[in-house]
């Protein structure tokens, strides 16, 4: 049986992206209980030109991040191809080897590999598997001895407080960075765009795909050939990331799914504290160091003052101010005002 | 170009000053510079995989220069060249030299400086974000790009750093992260 993550004092754990090992040691130093990150291959859904980890940076991260009380998580998250799983099982093979605390995996094929091969290894059941009701965490908790699942960021908190109650896992939510306003694992829209998807191969709207083109005053960021945002001059530009396109339908020019904004959940750590939540996730391994140093600084802030009895939200809100995508910042589904 | 007036930029008279003076020889130092990191830091050439031949164009838009990038490890090169004969490059990266420069050393986010359109990319985005994330990882100092080690290297970091700190604050520039 897997054991407990260690060295949390504090009543909920901040798990922090790192896409390099300079962003590992930058979230490590910044106050990180926990660290995720991924393979430079399809087997994570971070599989962007540049980004992720070799066996030996991993192995060096985890020593790092150990020496230093900071529990590393690596994410194996996207879905094996059939007849062709042998780099998952060898991911899961090396996070084993380099000593990583928990494997974050979603693909059932991936999760029984790790169950039956290494035990001693926590599974976290990653945010791709998209399980949000009891039944569905309780099968995985039960099939292969998963102890966290990261939940979709489509469920508001009054939900998650209940769901805590009918399970008996430990509950991770995403508090800060983009936002994915699909339930994750089932989005299949960039692959229209674009062949390529988050769940197979590890990249949503790939940056292959991405043009940024100026036409006249106007910037246009396209994906795949597709018109998704056209920009003013002086207006904050975004990534085309297809479900935050601004498009003319009905004669009328609108964000058809929802709004270029990041999530802030920081207004509402007490709230999810009460709820029962373990562990809070912020996003960004294609985040640079600089990002990740601030962003981690404000929450770990935010965390430790919670615990002292306080709450940090205006400080960690004004921290967080030009980190956000777009400028501008949501607390998502949390609370069930979004559309 | 969409970039925000004058943030960040050298004031216009010395954006005018500097196209009559004749050019520094950093296009040989910085060359030899990248192609030292090369065989120290292999691992980041790694990092680049196939977008080590790319030909990197980065535009200083407040220099009347370009500088040409190819980073393949000992093969690597960097020309500077006069604004009219840029050529078009794989992938061009544009911006004022104080935000550049905070990007090799990890002072600004890539990502944010790009949603507040203080920098723009243009050709081929791969490329752009697989060096970004190789520079991300090297972690540059200014002595380290020079080649200084030991105590020395403590002292040219700390009044190169300093130094920046405070032309970011002259120019205005983006808040650093």
């Amino acid at each position: 049986m897997a054991s407990n993550l260690t060295n949390i004092p504090q009543s909920m754990e901040l798990v922090c992206p790192a896409g390099t090992p300079a962003a590992l040691k930058a979230a490590v130093d910044a106050g990180a209980h926990s660290v995720y990150c991924g393979f430079r291959n399809e087997t994570n859904a971070r599989n962007f030109p540049g980004l992720n980890f070799s066996v030996k940076e991993l192995r060096d991260g985890v020593r790092y991040a150990h020496q230093r009380g900071t529990n590393v998580l690596v994410a194996v998250n996207t879905f094996a191809r059939a007849g062709d799983v042998g780099i998952w099982t060898k991911a899961v093979d090396d996070i084993a080897a380099c000593g990583a605390d928990a494997i974050i995996a979603a693909d059932l094929a991936v999760l029984d590999y790790a169950h039956k091969n290494h035990p001693q290894v926590r599974l976290h059941l990653s945010v791709q598997a998209a399980a949000a009701t009891p039944e569905a965490i309780n099968f995985y908790a039960q099939t292969f001895g998963v102890q966290r699942v990261v939940l979709p960021r489509v469920m508001s908190v009054e939900e998650i407080e209940k769901l805590n109650k009918e399970i008996s896992v430990e509950t991770e939510v995403f508090v800060f960075g983009g936002l994915c306003v699909m339930t994750e694992g089932r989005c299949a829209l960039s692959s229209y765009a674009t062949g390529k998807s988050p769940n197979l191969t590890g990249v949503c709207s790939p940056p292959g795909d991405v043009s940024y083109d100026e036409e006249g005053d106007k910037l246009y960021a396209r994906l795949g050939g597709f018109t998704i945002d056209g920009f003013e001059a002086g207006e904050n530009a975004g990534y085309p990331t297809l479900c935050k396109g601004r498009f003319n339908a009905n004669d009328e020019t609108s964000y058809l799914f929802e709004d270029p904004v990041s999530l802030n959940a920081a207004a509402l750590l007490p709230r999810l504290r009460a709820a029962g939540v373990t562990a809070l996730k912020i996003e960004g391994r294609q985040r640079g160091k600089a990002y990740i140093s601030q962003v981690v600084k404000a929450f770990r802030q935010a965390v430790d003052v919670l615990d002292a009895g306080g709450n940090a939200e205006a400080e960690v809100s004004a921290m967080l101010n030009a980190m956000t995508e777009g400028g501008r910042e949501t607390t998502g589904a949390y609370k069930k005002i979004w559309r | 170009m969409a970039l925000k007036p004058e943030r960040g930029q050298f004031p216009p008279v010395l954006q005018t000053a500097m196209r009559f003076l004749p050019p520094p020889p950093l296009g040989m130092f910085l060359t030899h510079a990248v192609r030292r990191l090369s065989t120290q830091r292999p691992d980041l050439f790694e990092r680049l995989g196939a977008y080590k031949r790319a030909q990197f164009i980065v535009d200083p838009v407040d220099l009347p220069y370009v500088f040409k990038l190819v980073p393949n490890g000992e093969h690597a090169f960097v020309e500077m060249l006069p604004k009219a004969k840029a050529p078009q490059g794989d992938a061009k990266i544009t911006g004022p030299l104080i935000v550049l420069l905070g990007l090799i050393d990890g002072t600004y986010d890539g990502d944010a400086m790009f949603f507040s359109r203080d920098l723009v990319i243009e050709g081929d985005t791969d490329a752009v974000l697989a060096l970004r994330n190789t520079m991300e990882e090297a972690d540059l100092t200014p002595a380290e790009l020079i080649g200084l080690n030991g105590q020395l290297r403590d002292v040219v970091d700390r009044c190169a750093n300093s130094t920046l700190a405070n032309l970011r604050k002259v120019l205005d520039a983006p808040q650093a992260g």
